[in-house]
C-alpha cells in the first residue's frame, strides 16, 4: 500500500471507530510500524480535525469536512445529476448552487488521462460495447478540448445515416425522461441541434478546433426543448388544468424553463409552453389523464383526444394518488438516521430478533417490524405496544450482518412516534416528566444534586463556587447524584479522585440528566433541551476534559453532544483510571479475596468498544481472580435498565414476568463459581433448610462487578430474588478499588 | 361547545417549605410553582370531550412565574386559545379574589362549560369551583371524574364517600369541579411544547381589584410539631432500624 492510499485508508479507520483508535491498533491492521503512523498522523493532523484523548485518535465527526477527491468523469457525473435537480426547483438552495460551481471548477482544468479514466465510469453499464465507450471518450475530449467531432447520426423512427462533423457545447440531461444528450453546433452553417447521445453511431476527432459561445447563449437555446429533441421552429402548445389540486401541483414545478401559466376568470389556468418539438410531451401529458386539456395545437388536441378515447378508462391520475402513507412516510424518515436507508437491505433474517433479550415476547420484533415497514402496515406495529420492551442494548446492532442501525434508526424512531402521539407508558411518562421539570427522572429537587457531598472531608469542589479552572469536570449523573446505593459508588469514585491527587470538580445544581436514555426511549426533544442546558453550563467553566461514571452520559457527550456542537473530550471513569494505572498500583495494598466477574455495560462495551479498562483495573487488585461469564463483551447481556427500561420495570415485568437482571446474575454466579452446589445438584424443594444450606455451601464470595450507576441497584434488586445468588455480592470497580486502597 | 379551563400554579413539593420571617407565609425565594393537579386533569377532560365533539378550548391562568410554560403546554394538549390574568399575585390571593377576577373574563368568552380543578392544596378559603358558579350565576357539582355532553346538557359522573357514586344531568352553561378526568393526562413531548410556544399566542387580561371580604386572617404558619406522646427516630437507615427494633423489643412484640 502506497502512502496515499494508506493515509486514506487511516482516514477511513478514524472516522468510522466512535471510540477513537491507538497507534497500535491502526499499525497492527494496516501492518506497518507504529513511527510511521505516528508520522502519517501527525501529517494527517495537519488538515483533519484529529483529536487524540488518553492515546485514542479520533476525528471530530462535526468538523470533518469530506475531501472528496473526483475524476472528470465523475465530476460530469454529478454535475449532470445537479443540472437535472435544478432544473425541477422553484427556488434555488443555495447548497445546489454551491455544489454546482465546486464541479464546474473541477471541469475546468482538464487533463487527457483523467477523461480517458472518466470514460470507463460513465460506461460502467455496457461494458461489453466498445464502441459506445470509444464514442463517449471522443464526445467528452472533444467537449473538453474543444475539438470538432465527426458523427454518424440515425434519428428516431428514420433510416437515415447523417454524418456530422459537429462542435460539442454542452452535455445535457433530458427534462422527463433518463435520456443525455449533447448539444452542439453543425458543421459550417453552424445550426444548433441537440443529439440523443445514444442515437450517435460512432464519433471520431478531426483537427479543426472551436470556440464555444458564451454559456448565456446555449442556455438561451435550451429554453425551449422540452425534453431536448431536434426539430425544426417552435410551437406553442396551451394545457388547460381545472382541479385545484393539479394546479396546486402544476405550480409548485419548473416543467420548461420557457413555461408561463396564465390563471383564468373560472380558476382554471393554462400551462403555455413554446417547444421545439411536441413528440416528447405526449407522455406528460398522458400522464395526467383528463386533468390536462390539450387548447393548442389541434394536432395536438387530436392526438390526445385519440388515445383517452382507447385508453381512458385506465390513466393514471393525480386524483388517485394518495397521500404518502404513515407507514412509508416513516419508511422514509429513517433514511435521515445515520445509515438508516440500510434497512432497505435487510435480509429478513431475524438474527436481530434472536438475539433480543425480549424478542420472544414482542408482538411486533425487529425482524418483523422491518417486514411491516415493507409491506406498508407499519400502522400495525404503532397499535402494538411491545417495542417498549426494546431496552436499546444494541445486541440486534451488533449483530446484524447488513449492518442496520436498528437500535439507533428503527426502535428509537418508533419509540419517538408512540411517543409524539403520547402514547407512552404511565411509569416512563413520569420519569419523562420529571426530567422535563427537574433535570433528572427521579423526580428529586434540583438543588439537592449535590447533597451527597455533604459530609465528605476534604470538600467536593463545586466550580460555581470554586472559580477555579480544573483539569477533570466530573459530570456526575442523576442515578450517581440521589439513589442511595449508587451514592456509595459516587463516594468511592470521589475518595479516588482525591488519593489521586486530580484536580476535578463537579456542576452540582447546575447539572441535569445527560438525558441519553430519554434519547433512546423517544424523547429527542427533551434530550436536545438537556443538552443545550448541559452545554450552557459546560461552556461557563475552563476544564481539560470530562469524565463520567455513566457510560450513557458517556456515549452522550461522546456521540450525541457533538451533533448540537457540544464537544469535550470525554472519558469513562474505567478509561480514566486505567491511563492512571502505574500511579494507582502501589495504593491498591490490600488483597480482595474474590472470584470476580465483570458485566460489560452497553453503552460502554457494545457501542463504544471500551471492555479493556475496566477489566485492568479490576486485575490490578490484588487477590482478585477474573473469569468471564458465558456472555461477556460484545456478548453481553443488558442489565434491563437502558433505553428506558430503568423506567419501565413494572410495563416490563407484566409483559414478561422476567427481568434480564435475573439473568445475568444467574451467569455471575455461574461464572464466580459462588454457591454452585445449589445448582449442581438442585437441592430438593423439600431439603432446603437453612443448616443444610450452610453444610453444604462452598463458602466462596463472587463478586459481580459493574462499571455503571444503573446496575448496582439493578443486580442488587436481581440477587434478593434468586436463592442461589446468595453469596454473590454486587460492587462498583470504584468500591473494590477504595476498599483495596484501604481508604 | 366552548369550554373554559380556569387554572392556578401551586407551590411543588418537591423541596422542603421554609417559613419566611413574617411567620404567616411561605418563603418563595427558592419555591418553585407547579400546575395544579387537579386543573391538569380538568385541561386532559376539556381536550377528551373535544376530540369526542368538537369545539374550542379556552384556558386562564393567573400570571404566576412560570405561567407561560403552563399554558403552552395546555396549548401543545390541544387548547386554542390562552389567557392570562395579570396583576400581582405574589402575595396569597385569596380564593375569592381570584374567582371574581376569572369570573370577569369568563364573561366575555361565552363559555358553555366550565370545567376547573375540584381542590388544590394551597386553597386559603375553599375551591374556586363553587365561587366561580356563584359569580357566573351557573349551577355547580363538583368530584366529578367523566363528563359527557349532548345538545345543551351534561351528563356527569360523580363519585361520594362510601364507595356511592351518581350520575346527573346539568342544564349547561355549568361549572365542574374535575376530581380526574376520564383518561389520566398523556404525554406531551417537549417538541410540541416549543412547537405551541413558537405558533400559540397569549392573551393578557388584567384582573381586578382584590377582593378582601370573606377571608380570614392569617396568625401563623407553621411546620406541624411533634405531640407530646410521639416519639421521632431520627439517623440513617441503620440506625432508625435500630431504633425501632428496641421499641417493638420494649413493647414485647420482638
Amino acid at each position: 500500500m502506497g502512502r496515499a492510499a494508506r493515509l486514506q485508508r487511516i482516514e477511513e479507520m478514524l472516522l468510522a471507530s466512535g471510540n477513537g483508535l491507538t497507534i497500535q491498533e491502526i499499525a497492527t491492521s494496516l501492518d506497518v510500524h507504529r513511527t510511521t503512523i505516528w508520522r502519517d498522523i501527525t501529517d494527517l493532523s495537519m488538515e483533519l480535525p484529529i483529536q487524540e484523548s488518553g492515546n485514542r485518535y479520533r476525528i471530530a465527526r462535526d468538523e470533518y469536512i469530506s475531501n472528496i477527491k473526483l475524476n472528470q468523469g465523475e465530476s460530469l457525473m454529478l454535475y449532470l445529476a445537479l443540472r437535472r435537480l435544478m432544473r425541477s426547483q422553484v427556488h434555488l438552495p443555495p447548497l445546489m448552487a454551491q455544489a454546482l460551481e465546486k464541479l464546474s471548477l473541477a471541469l475546468r482544468h482538464p487533463s487527457a488521462k483523467q477523461l480517458a479514466e472518466s470514460i470507463l465510469v460513465l460506461q460502467a453499464g455496457q461494458p461489453t460495447d466498445r464502441e459506445r465507450q470509444k464514442i463517449w471518450e471522443v464526445l467528452v475530449q472533444g467537449w473538453v478540448e474543444r475539438i470538432v467531432v465527426r458523427i454518424q447520426y440515425q434519428e428516431v423512427q428514420r433510416t437515415v445515416i447523417e454524418e456530422l462533423d459537429i462542435q460539442p457545447y454542452q452535455f445535457e440531461p433530458a427534462v422527463l425522461s433518463n435520456n443525455l444528450y449533447l448539444i452542439g453546433k453543425v458543421g459550417p452553417s453552424g445550426f444548433l441541434r441537440t443529439f440523443n447521445i445514444d442515437h450517435i453511431l460512432k464519433a471520431t476527432l478531426t483537427t479543426a478546433r472551436f470556440t464555444r459561445p458564451e454559456q448565456a447563449v446555449i442556455e438561451s437555446m435550451l429554453r425551449h426543448l422540452w425534453g431536448i429533441q431536434s426539430g425544426q421552429g417552435l410551437t406553442q402548445v396551451r394545457l388547460r388544468f381545472q382541479d385545484p389540486d393539479v394546479i396546486d401541483r402544476i405550480q409548485r414545478t419548473v416543467w420548461l424553463p420557457s413555461q408561463r401559466m396564465d390563471e383564468n376568470a373560472d380558476g382554471s389556468i393554462d400551462l403555455v409552453v413554446e417547444v421545439a418539438d411536441v413528440f416528447e410531451l405526449v407522455p406528460w401529458i398522458r400522464g395526467w389523464g383528463p386533468d390536462c386539456e390539450v387548447l393548442e395545437p389541434i394536432e395536438l388536441q387530436a392526438q390526445i383526444h385519440d388515445v383517452q378515447a382507447n385508453h381512458g378508462g385506465l390513466t393514471m391520475t393525480t386524483k388517485e394518488q394518495k397521500a404518502l402513507s404513515f407507514s412509508d412516510e416513516f419508511y422514509t424518515s429513517l433514511d435521515e438516521v445515520f445509515d438508516g436507508e440500510r434497512i432497505k437491505v435487510c435480509l429478513q433474517c431475524s438474527s436481530c430478533s434472536g438475539i433480543c433479550p425480549f424478542g420472544y415476547i414482542m408482538e411486533y420484533h425487529p425482524r418483523k417490524m422491518i417486514a411491516a415497514l415493507r409491506a406498508g402496515v407499519f400502522d400495525a406495529v404503532m397499535e402494538d405496544e411491545t417495542v417498549w420492551m426494546c431496552v436499546s442494548c444494541y445486541a440486534c446492532t451488533q449483530v446484524c450482518p447488513a449492518n442496520i442501525p436498528i437500535t439507533a434508526a428503527l426502535m428509537t424512531r418508533t419509540k419517538e412516534e408512540l411517543l409524539l402521539a403520547g402514547n407512552v407508558p404511565s411509569e416512563l411518562q413520569e420519569a419523562l416528566e420529571n426530567s422535563q421539570r427537574y433535570g433528572n427522572p427521579l423526580g428529586e429537587s434540583p438543588r439537592k444534586r449535590a447533597d451527597w457531598t455533604n459530609e465528605i472531608k476534604p470538600e467536593i469542589p463545586i466550580l460555581a463556587k470554586a472559580k477555579e479552572p480544573v483539569d477533570v469536570l466530573w459530570f456526575v449523573g442523576d442515578y450517581p447524584s440521589y439513589h442511595p446505593r449508587t451514592i456509595t459508588s459516587t463516594k468511592a469514585f470521589a475518595k479516588i479522585l482525591q488519593a489521586l491527587d486530580i484536580s476535578f470538580g463537579i456542576l452540582g445544581p447546575e447539572e441535569q440528566s445527560d438525558g441519553d436514555s430519554q434519547r433512546l426511549a423517544g424523547e429527542k426533544g427533551l434530550f436536545e433541551v438537556l443538552a443545550e442546558n448541559n452545554g450552557k453550563a459546560f461552556a461557563k467553566y475552563e476544564f481539560k476534559q470530562i469524565v463520567t461514571t455513566d457510560p450513557h452520559a458517556y456515549n452522550a457527550f461522546l456521540n450525541e453532544y457533538p451533533k448540537l456542537g457540544i464537544t469535550y473530550p470525554v472519558q469513562h471513569y474505567t478509561q480514566f483510571l486505567a491511563d492512571r494505572l502505574e500511579q494507582l498500583k502501589p495504593m491498591l495494598k490490600k488483597k480482595v479475596e474474590a472470584t470476580i466477574t465483570f458485566h460489560d455495560p452497553c453503552y460502554l462495551g457494545r457501542v463504544n468498544e471500551v471492555y479493556d479498562p475496566p477489566r485492568a483495573l479490576l486485575e490490578a487488585i490484588p487477590g482478585v481472580e477474573l473469569v468471564e461469564m458465558t456472555h461477556s463483551r460484545e456478548n453481553s447481556l443488558c442489565c434491563g435498565g437502558g433505553g428506558g427500561g430503568m423506567w419501565l420495570d413494572g410495563f416490563q415485568w407484566e409483559k414478561a414476568h422476567a427481568r434480564l437482571s435475573e439473568w445475568r446474575v444467574r451467569e455471575a454466579v455461574s461464572a464466580s463459581g459462588a454457591d454452585q452446589y445449589v445448582m449442581h445438584p438442585p437441592i430438593p424443594e423439600k431439603k432446603k433448610g437453612k443448616k443444610d444450606t450452610e453444610a453444604r455451601s462452598n463458602g466462596k464470595v463472587g463478586i459481580l462487578a459493574v462499571a455503571c450507576p444503573y446496575e448496582a441497584p439493578r443486580f442488587e434488586d436481581a440477587v434478593k430474588m434468586i436463592e442461589e445468588a446468595s453469596k454473590l455480592v454486587v460492587r462498583d470497580i470504584a468500591e473494590l478499588l477504595v476498599e483495596s486502597m484501604g481508604i | 361547545m366552548k369550554i373554559v379551563v380556569p387554572i392556578k400554579l401551586v407551590p411543588d413539593l418537591v423541596d422542603e417549605f421554609e417559613i419566611d420571617a413574617s411567620g404567616k407565609a411561605l418563603d418563595t425565594t427558592f419555591m418553585r410553582l407547579i400546575l395544579n393537579e387537579f386543573d391538569e386533569h380538568a385541561i386532559e377532560q376539556a381536550v377528551l370531550i373535544k376530540e369526542k365533539g368538537g369545539g374550542s378550548i379556552s384556558v386562564i391562568a393567573p400570571e404566576y412565574d412560570g405561567a407561560d410554560d403552563v399554558l403552552f403546554t395546555a396549548a401543545a394538549r390541544g387548547v386554542d386559545k390562552l389567557i392570562k390574568l395579570t396583576g400581582d399575585f405574589e402575595s396569597t390571593v385569596s380564593t375569592h379574589s381570584l374567582a371574581a377576577s376569572m369570573s370577569e373574563v369568563i364573561k366575555n368568552e361565552d363559555a358553555d362549560l366550565i370545567l376547573t380543578g375540584v381542590q388544590a392544596y394551597d386553597s386559603f378559603d375553599g375551591p374556586i369551583g363553587p365561587f366561580l358558579a356563584e359569580y357566573l350565576e351557573m349551577p355547580y357539582v363538583g368530584y366529578v371524574s367523566k363528563v359527557s355532553v349532548s345538545d345543551g346538557t351534561c351528563t356527569v359522573h360523580k363519585e361520594y364517600p362510601g364507595g356511592v357514586a351518581a350520575e346527573m344531568e346539568i342544564q349547561l352553561p355549568a361549572v365542574l369541579g374535575i376530581q380526574a378526568a376520564e383518561e389520566p393526562p398523556r404525554y406531551i413531548a417537549i417538541s410540541k411544547v416549543r412547537q405551541a410556544s413558537k405558533s400559540s399566542t397569549i392573551e393578557e387580561s388584567a384582573a381586578g381589584e382584590a377582593i378582601m371580604g370573606g377571608v380570614a386572617t392569617l396568625d401563623r404558619m407553621y411546620v406541624p410539631e411533634i405531640g407530646e406522646k410521639a416519639v421521632m427516630f431520627s439517623g440513617d437507615e441503620d440506625q432508625v432500624a435500630d431504633q425501632i427494633i428496641e421499641v417493638l423489643r420494649e413493647i414485647g412484640i420482638l
